[in-house]
């Protein structure tokens, strides 16, 4: 075997163990801790109304049939992982009946939608802006912006969620604080949608992008100014080559594969991002496993800081 | 240079992105036609069948706007006003026994697709969920239903199979209850557990109009025969609210904001701090259930100190009664709810009827009750406490805090105990126990330690409350620590996992002195081994003949019957004897309202509906609001 399948093979066995490690954890966590689905239920409908004793018992083993729950752990293991296999997780426990499949798939277009915009952004600002600040590194205005940027760096995403906003939502009220578009506004391409998308999604971005744009511009900045003082940079420039020449070619040729390297890693760190400010994690039994949209969306609503949990929120707007 | 001109681009774009301010804020529905109330981020938006497994505890307008049955109890109401037939033309009238229910409903009724509501929906919704293990009410009817007749279009008749001087409370509202299923819907469906129910079909005044399927918001508009709904037949001119939008309006702090921007009418509930900032920052467009100072409307719940009385040594009653005199409440008052409690000797909260009904008859009995500490008898009760509270507070508030000690008891309780350590000294040497230096030691010699435990970050109030307790019982010589329970808090009561807690084991119908509500599951029948999951309520696992003797009493006389009211006083004052769990307060919510658009919220003064979203009987409210004529034109 050759140096290269050997190291696909590698990889691949890694691959394989990190998501068979992940998804037994998730099963294990899930099964051991208290929460308990049935239980849970049983105290949602118990909750608010007078509760007969008698009652309570004849639901609980009516929900534990409806939900599934009988059988050894080793059994609920198997078929766990047939339902992993398979794709179809059966019915939400937290939100039975409706299948899982369709939780997770209304709240992943947010999602994605959300980090690949924040992505993007912080991504081309982040570069652009280490790259100048690499390249002009007497500019006052780069030096002033890369002070502010390493400064929000390692601020915790849900304080500069909380606040942009005060400032935007509040002391100066220019942007929606709530919701993923304009309540009772019908989606689709059309301009007012677009706009009112963009106008809810920018507080959310925006905590992700001054969050993040930190570790683009310090890699790209150390990247450019060490190649700035190589020998051809120097001899173009005492050949009197226009600096934007320069500037681009050394940006884009030279940086930019470094840079392109990353952004596979980012989204993971947004979520450890939101991971680190106490995502409540209110895992149902079983739930992480069975019921990972919403998992995947308090991580994600953790990303943009509590306070903006809410600006993921929106979907289509349906009429009657 | 390049820079700039990067810059320039920069700002060109943010400049097209910015024109906001403008936007009406809900598409297409005028704002002062709109109530907007807060509701939650629901996670499956596209489901209303109320009569699924968790179904029934929807708050995003479904069940409090669309659903109906048979009665209400007002929860902030008092004597006959606080009750209210709905669907239901009279009360319920019950046999000799018990055994018998007979309904009259009332005429007129339809459903929002034009279909009449009639008898037969009523048996329906019975007769299916009996068939059906697992949805809402199918428990409880299993229980209780022999069989269903319907004589007539508008008679229903349930036998039960033993007697139940309650049965009619399963289709009574206090928070929500047995809602009555569209059988023309149902019947033509195959599952009635898979089946979403969307759009659902109202049987009150509202009916879906459109919702978000992330599960941000969800409108309801009025039908346009909203008089053939029960709480239309009851109205003269119709609802000026057109448009009930329950939104989810983010956390505390977001909620703040948008009630100040407003773009949120009706609040759940806020910490205190946000309650303050609205206060005094927006003042002349808000109203509270307190015109002032506290602010706060009480749920007829009781945040209490729970003991697990399967834990040594809080068998003992008077080591409980001990930790009760260690308690300096004013500091738990303050601590917990910047002051803005209302305190609750006795173990039913203090709201509602239950001031008439127990609070004020029983004050004299309070303050003659004696505690025998082994070495000699003490009065604990302290009647002044709203008075003490009040020049807490008064340094912060002002002229806000009356004079007169029976307003103040209004906002702050009417008493509660002294903090005597010296008598809870004596109490613990007569229970075994001894100290040595500052700390207590157990009749074995072990020294005695307290886990208590709080649910945390979801009710800050109480875990703030729990935080000051332990202080004061470590400061007296008994380490107590803070446990905080987060999510697994509510199956670690159930399960009997924990020795001492703040959390409630009491909540009443709040409009009704009736104590059936949460004493019926106080039977000893019904206590579970340690490790068992107990059932709902009772969470103390306390046991007493007399509290037994109770209960079967108050079975067996009708929920009007004078009766009633003595077998509640014979609980409470069972209940000071025994200090099964130490009652703190009502559940305080800052509820504000925004009356830039909507004035005539309910409040102390004229407490004709609940006031948080949640509470289906905030449907009152909503059709009794009245359009601000000072609002901003439509735009």
């Amino acid at each position: 075997m050759d140096g290269f399948a050997k190291y696909l093979v590698r990889r691949f066995f890694q691959f394989f163990l990190v998501i068979f490690l992940g998804v037994s954890l998730a099963f294990l966590i899930t099964n051991l801790s208290p929460v308990d689905p049935v239980e849970q239920s049983v105290s949602l409908m118990t909750s608010f109304g007078a509760t007969d004793p008698r009652s309570v018992e004849l639901m609980r083993s009516a929900l534990e049939e409806l939900y599934g729950l009988q059988g050894t752990m080793l059994d609920q293991y198997i078929s766990f992982w047939g339902r992993v296999l398979r794709g179809d997780f059966g019915p939400s426990l937290s939100a039975f009946p409706t299948p899982v499949m369709s939780l997770i798939m209304g709240a992943l277009p947010w999602t994605i939608g959300l980090l690949t915009l924040a992505l993007v952004i912080t991504w081309t600002l982040g570069n652009l802006l280490g790259a100048l600040a690499g390249y002009y590194r007497s500019n006052v205005l780069l030096k002033l912006s890369g002070a502010a940027v390493m400064a929000l760096h390692p601020v915790p995403a849900y304080i500069i969620g909380l606040v942009l906003l005060l400032a935007f939502g509040f002391i100066w009220p220019v942007l929606p604080i709530s919701g993923g578009a304009q309540m009772n506004l019908q989606p689709g391409f059309t301009f007012e949608y677009i706009r009112s998308l963009i106008l809810h999604g920018t507080l959310p971005a925006l905590t992700l992008v001054l969050v993040g744009i930190g570790s683009w511009f310090i890699s790209m900045r150390s990247l450019v100014s060490n190649i700035v003082t190589d020998d051809h940079v120097v001899y173009a420039e005492l050949g009197g080559v226009n600096s934007s020449k320069i500037f681009f070619p050394i940006c884009g040729a030279q940086c930019a594969p470094a840079a392109v390297d990353g952004p596979g890693a980012e989204p993971w760190q947004c979520v450890r991002r939101g991971r680190d400010h106490r995502v409540p994690v209110q895992l149902s039994r079983r739930r992480a496993a069975a019921d990972p949209g919403h998992l995947s969306r308090r991580l994600f609503a953790g990303a943009g800081g509590d306070d903006h949990v809410d600006h993921l929120g929106g979907g289509r707007c349906v009429h009657h | 240079m390049l820079f700039k001109k990067l810059a320039a681009a920069a700002l060109a774009i943010a400049a097209m992105a910015m024109p906001v301010a403008a936007q009406d804020f809900i598409a297409g529905i005028p704002r002062n036609e709109a109530l907007i109330i807060q509701g939650p981020a629901a996670q499956n938006a596209e489901w209303f069948n109320l009569w699924a497994p968790g179904g029934g505890a929807s708050t995003n307008g479904n069940q409090q706007l669309t659903a109906d049955t048979l009665w209400w109890i007002n929860p902030e109401g008092t004597g006959d006003a606080a009750w209210t037939n709905a669907l239901a033309a009279d009360k319920p009238v019950y046999n000799d026994d018990f055994t018998q229910m007979t309904v009259t409903l009332k005429e007129g009724i339809f459903w929002s697709d034009g279909v009449e509501f009639t008898a037969d929906d009523v048996k329906y919704t019975v007769d299916t969920q009996i068939a059906h293990p697992g949805m809402g009410w199918s428990a409880p009817f299993t229980v209780n239903v022999e069989s269903v007749e319907v004589p007539d279009r508008n008679t229903v008749v349930f036998n039960l199979k033993a007697p139940n001087s309650r049965f009619h409370t399963l289709f009574t509202v206090r928070w929500n209850a047995a809602w009555i299923m569209p059988k023309h819907v149902f019947e033509t469906v195959d599952d009635p557990l898979t089946y979403a129910a969307n759009p659902p079909v109202s049987l009150s005044a509202y009916v879906l109009h459109s919702y978000d399927t992330a599960g941000n918001w969800v409108i309801w508009k009025l039908r346009d025969d909203w008089q053939r709904t029960s709480i239309g037949q009851g109205l003269t001119e119709a609802p000026q609210v057109k448009y009930v939008v329950y939104r989810n309006a983010g956390n505390p702090d977001a909620r703040v904001i948008e009630q100040m921007n407003h773009n949120l009418d009706v609040i759940n509930d806020i910490a205190p701090e946000g309650m303050f900032t609205i206060a005094r920052d927006a003042a002349d467009s808000t109203a509270y259930w307190f015109p002032g100072f506290p602010f706060a409307h009480p749920d007829p719940t009781l945040p209490s100190v729970l003991f697990n009385h399967q834990v040594e040594p809080f068998n003992n009653k008077d080591v409980r009664w001990a930790l009760a005199l260690l308690i300096d409440i004013r500091s738990v008052a303050m601590g917990s709810y910047r002051g803005a409690a209302n305190l609750a000797a006795l173990s039913t909260p203090p709201t509602g009827s239950a001031i008439t009904d127990y609070y004020q008859p029983m004050q004299e009995w309070l303050a003659n009750y004696e505690v025998n500490t082994g070495t000699r008898t003490i009065k604990p009760y302290d009647s002044t406490t709203a008075e003490q509270i009040a020049a807490l507070v008064k340094p912060q508030w002002g002229d806000q805090i009356p004079s007169d000690p029976t307003q103040l008891k209004a906002m702050f309780g009417e008493g509660w105990w002294k903090t005597d350590a010296a008598a809870a000294a004596e109490l613990l040497q007569k229970a075994g126990f001894t100290k040595s230096g500052n700390q207590w030691l157990k009749p074995d010699g072990t020294p005695f330690t307290i886990k208590l435990m709080v649910e945390g970050d979801a009710i800050p109030t109480l875990a703030r409350a729990g935080t000051i307790i332990a202080q004061q019982w470590s400061m007296e010589g008994i380490q107590t620590t803070v446990d905080v329970a987060g999510p697994t808090n509510g199956q670690r009561l159930g399960g009997g996992d924990y020795e001492a807690a703040v959390y409630w084991t009491v909540e009443t119908w709040g409009g009704h002195p009736d104590l059936s509500f949460f004493l019926e599951s106080y039977h000893s029948d019904f206590i579970k081994p340690a490790g068992e999951i107990q059932p709902p309520r009772n969470l103390t696992r306390w046991q007493d003949e007399r509290l037994d003797q109770i209960i079967e009493a108050n079975r067996t006389v009708g929920f009007d019957d004078p009766k009633v009211v003595e077998l509640g006083m014979d609980y409470l004052k069972l209940a000071v004897e025994e200090m099964p769990f130490i009652p703190l307060m009502a559940y305080n919510k800052f509820a504000p309202f925004d009356t830039t658009y909507w004035t005539g919220y309910p409040s102390a003064a004229n407490p004709y509906a609940a006031s948080g979203p949640n509470w289906s009987n905030l449907r009152y409210m909503i059709v009794a609001l009245e359009a601000n004529p000072s609002a901003p034109a439509a735009q």
